[in-house]
């Protein structure tokens, strides 16, 4: 049986985006969701300090209404109910984050053009993790539900830059073998953090900072094995995919 | 199973043509699908995949 790369590529995305979009779900339900759901307790207790209320509210449809509340499960807008509905809703979000990722990771292995096993797919996540989630939150730190961000569009074109400039960065350092494109790679690396992630003026949030800082490492954790299992399973699907042509 | 070194230059040219389509192609989808997910901004899809975008951290709010 002859696959066409695309095939490969989309029979591997979508088997290794299921399966760790739905494992990193159960992951998720006993470490970073209990603590999104005790910090949306304080998010939406009154506060009394001026700019939390002000920042987080922007863009919110119901600021009038409900100054420091959470946006979702609201009457002006629709979310799903807490519990099994906002659960299944949330294994689909990964489940669909999972396959997107496992797309990006396919597209940039079938570029490089080497065969990938279990163990080479592993590093190919690593490298997903580092370019995705390290790297970015090294510029804008996990945020727990009640933290006060710059403007959330200059936070998302920030992230993209740094997407985009780690992910050619870590390629040229790993894969030329000259050292002007290392440090070409390295220079391109390190942009977006001398140009600077966007943060509001005045730092705060609703949340105690022992929370947060649980929930940051807490996510960067989960986002390793989440990347590591798309990477390896990614692998090993087109280890087995190589077999049967 | 064909062997690699007995391919034409015109078939090689098509397969390295397909694989650039294909990385295009599977990219643009991957990226539609990050977007939906960690950047849309309707609130029914923010308040859908809150907790992934929280969890995952991509930018929110």
């Amino acid at each position: 049986m002859n696959f066409s790369s695309l095939q490969r590529i989309l029979t591997t995305a979508i088997i290794s985006g299921v399966f760790a979009g739905i494992l990193i779900s159960l992951i998720q339900f006993v470490t970073t969701i209990p603590l999104i759901t005790e910090a949306e307790i304080y998010e939406s207790q009154p506060v009394a300090s001026a700019p939390a209320t002000d920042a987080h509210t922007e863009g919110h449809s119901h600021a009038a209404a409900a100054p420091a509340a959470h946006s979702h499960g609201d009457e002006d807008s629709w979310g799903p109910e807490d519990g099994l509905e906002r659960m299944t809703y949330t294994v689909i979000s990964n489940v669909i984050a999972g396959v997107g990722f496992a797309l990006l990771l396919g597209a940039a292995m079938t570029m490089r053009g080497r065969d990938v096993d279990v163990k080479s797919g592993a590093l190919w996540g690593v490298s997903g993790f580092l370019v995705f989630s390290l790297l970015p939150a090294a510029g804008l730190p996990p945020e727990v539900p009640g933290t006060v961000g710059a403007p959330v569009e200059l936070r998302q074109m920030w992230w993209f830059l740094t997407v985009a400039c780690s992910g050619v960065g870590l390629a040229m350092i790993v894969f030329k073998s000259s050292w002007i494109w290392r440090g070409a790679g390295v220079v391109l690396l390190l942009i977006p953090h001398v140009i600077g992630a966007p943060h509001p003026e005045v730092a705060s949030g609703t949340a105690p900072a022992s929370l947060a800082a649980q929930f940051a490492m807490m996510t960067m954790i989960t986002s390793a094995i989440f990347w590591v299992m798309i990477g390896s399973v990614s692998g090993f699907v087109l280890e087995k995919l190589r077999a049967l042509s | 199973m064909t062997n690699p070194n007995v391919t034409t230059t015109e078939t090689s040219t098509q397969v390295s043509t397909g694989k650039m389509t294909s990385v295009f192609v599977s990219a643009l989808l991957g990226f539609f699908m990050i977007y939906g997910v960690g950047f849309a901004q309707p609130d029914a899809l923010h308040n859908a995949a809150h907790d992934s975008r929280h969890s995952l951290v991509f930018p929110c709010h």
